[in-house]
């Protein structure tokens, strides 16, 4: 344990000269996973009608499910840090339980899914000028979301919000909105330097960053009070590439 | 050369001129394999139903078959196909003569079938025929049929195409014969279930998952009737059939509505359709529930989410259309990079 304390405090200072030169670099790959749950039941007062669970809540029992991101962004300056413009795309999906509507127990059952497919554009600045003393890069992003999203019954077919049964409205859509990041990446090629320079020959990857995020995320068609609101506030971990 | 070397030679020709040989007949195979008839699908078997149909008024149980004759693009020889039936292996050695198809024969004791039923005087892919049983059947008693085709021990029908090429006089010679396809014949119904199916009930659905002891079943019949009690639901004709179970039970929605209270049976089928006795029953009650999208509607009261900014097939969102451009200029950027 000792050792291991050690070593996470002298990983900072572990040299980072490793860092490839700045100018070699013109492109960064990033796979990323995390914990989200859209907060949607935000959107509604649990007093208005006491005793009944909030709709995610009834449905997905309020579990976070792993987002899976990958990204790509391209350098665009490397004055004072890197900053890059890059898009990405994920998946997240959560299966729960059909509920009565009135919100007691039944002994029927039956299965109900939400998966969105998220877009996002984000200007990412690393400040990574002291990179070669100090191997944690702190990182901030801010971006633009789009988030396409469906609702599927049990069946496995697309619902629809239609409770007349006049099936004129599927439950499928997408929703706008925007987010902000901050974190700290981490230079991978401190630990290993005669691996990262291989790496680097071979697979033409320059730096590679286990990277720890705080993504704090608005997806409510800019608050619009007819939208879901898929915003949340997300520990991200993974992994990126400089190229 | 050495002896040595010499030696080394030997060993190495020995060694090769199986392959040689083996070459050879590849080759020759090939040159044969270039005219070949196959059977485009097995015919369904015969089960209880027809059987019992034999004793009464008739087979209506028809068998279909395709040929498919594969003859390579310079092979102009007018070619004919006969398609025999039997029940004995040995026809074929009878079946010499090709002038007699079609003719269905049976032998002195009625028990056998020997004959052709069909021919095609031109060899083409999509040859296909249909005849049925009571034509092959023609000149048997009810008992004979039951004897012959259904009897006890499920001896199967045979097909077989035989190929003939003809000279200018019309004259045929044997070339090759097509694989042998067998229609079973099965006259024994799977057991019964023993065990009730396990039913979930859902909203206007139920979820059925039989419960079968016995080998796994070509299908299995799935019904439900609402408010029967007894062996009455032996009668329920409500059905549905299934060759797959998912995991999470079969979906049964026929009829369905919430609030009513279904018995459920299943029986199990074999490979030519025979139906076991019903399985226990069991009971369940649909009941309306509502999907995330029908929660979320029911809290919103109508003033909620309805599809949002979707890429619609009305129109693509401005903001769809600003992602797939910067999509595609980063990919331009990276190629041109590179």
């Amino acid at each position: 344990m000792k050792c291991l304390s050690l070593i996470i405090v002298a990983l900072p200072f572990l040299s980072g000269q490793a860092l490839a030169e700045q100018t070699e670099r013109s492109a960064t790959i990033e796979i990323q996973f995390g914990q989200y749950r859209p907060d949607i039941d935000s959107g509604f007062d649990p007093n208005s009608d006491p005793g009944r669970q909030l709709p995610y809540e009834a449905s997905f029992a309020n579990q976070r499910t792993t987002m899976l991101m990958i990204g790509w962004e391209k350098m665009l300056s490397d004055v004072l840090g890197s900053l890059s413009l890059g898009f990405g795309v994920g998946y997240w999906s959560v299966e729960g339980q059909a509920v009565s509507p009135t919100g007691t127990d039944v002994t029927a059952e039956d299965t109900t899914s939400f998966s969105i497919l998220p877009l996002q554009a984000q200007l990412t600045y690393r400040f990574d000028v002291w990179a070669e003393t100090l191997a944690i890069v702190p990182v901030v992003r801010a971006g633009v979301d789009y988030y396409l999203w469906e609702i599927y019954d049990g069946a496995g077919e697309t619902a629809y919000f239609d409770l007349d049964g006049s099936k004129s409205h599927e439950a499928s859509g997408a929703t706008y909105g925007y987010h902000t990041t901050f974190g700290a990446h981490l230079l991978l090629d401190a630990l290993a330097p005669g691996m990262a320079g291989n790496f680097e020959r071979n697979a033409g990857v320059y730096n590679s960053y286990l990277t720890f995020e705080y993504r704090i995320s608005s997806v409510d068609d800019f608050a619009s009070t007819d939208s879901f609101r898929l915003g949340d506030e997300t520990f991200i971990v993974g992994l990126a590439l400089d190229l | 050369m050495t002896r040595r070397a010499l030696q080394i030679q030997l060993m190495a020709l020995l060694l090769v001129s199986p392959a040689w040989a083996q070459d050879a007949g590849v080759s020759n195979a090939d040159a044969l394999s270039t005219n070949q008839i196959e059977f485009s699908f097995t015919p369904t078997g015969i089960g209880i139903d027809t059987c019992e149909a034999g004793n009464t008024s008739g087979l209506g149980q028809s068998i279909s078959v395709q040929s498919n004759y594969t003859v390579s693009a310079t092979d102009i020889t007018p070619r004919e196909i006969h398609l025999l039936i039997y029940t004995s292996p040995s026809c074929i050695d009878e079946m010499a003569n090709p002038e007699t198809c079609p003719a269905v024969t049976w032998d002195a004791s009625m028990t056998e079938i020997c004959g052709c039923v069909q021919k095609w005087t031109e060899a083409r892919s999509d040859n296909s025929a249909t005849f049925t049983l009571d034509e092959i059947a023609e000149g048997l008693t009810a008992e004979q049929f039951q004897e012959t085709i259904c009897g006890g021990t499920g001896k199967p029908l045979y097909l077989i195409q035989r190929g003939y090429t003809q000279d200018a006089d019309g004259n045929l010679t044997f070339e090759e014969d097509s694989d042998v396809i067998e229609i079973e014949v099965d006259v024994v119904a799977p057991d019964a279930p023993s065990l009730a199916p396990t039913v979930v009930p859902g909203d206007a659905k139920l979820r059925v998952t039989p419960n079968y002891e016995g080998a796994t079943p070509a299908k299995y019949e799935i019904c439900a009737c609402p408010n029967v009690e007894g062996s009455n639901i032996n009668a329920c004709t409500t059905c549905d059939e299934t060759a797959t179970i998912p995991s999470e039970g079969y979906e049964f929605t026929r009829s369905i509505s919430n609030e009513t209270n279904y018995a459920v049976v299943f029986r199990v089928l074999d490979s030519v359709g025979n139906k076991s006795d019903p399985s226990p029953s069991a009971t369940g009650t649909p009941t309306e529930l509502y999907d995330f999208a029908e929660t979320y509607e029911s809290w919103s009261r109508g003033r909620g989410e309805k599809g949002g900014c979707a890429l619609t097939t009305e129109g693509t969102s401005p903001l769809a259309w600003f992602f797939l451009l910067v999509i595609v200029g980063g990919l331009t950027l990276r190629r041109r990079n590179s």
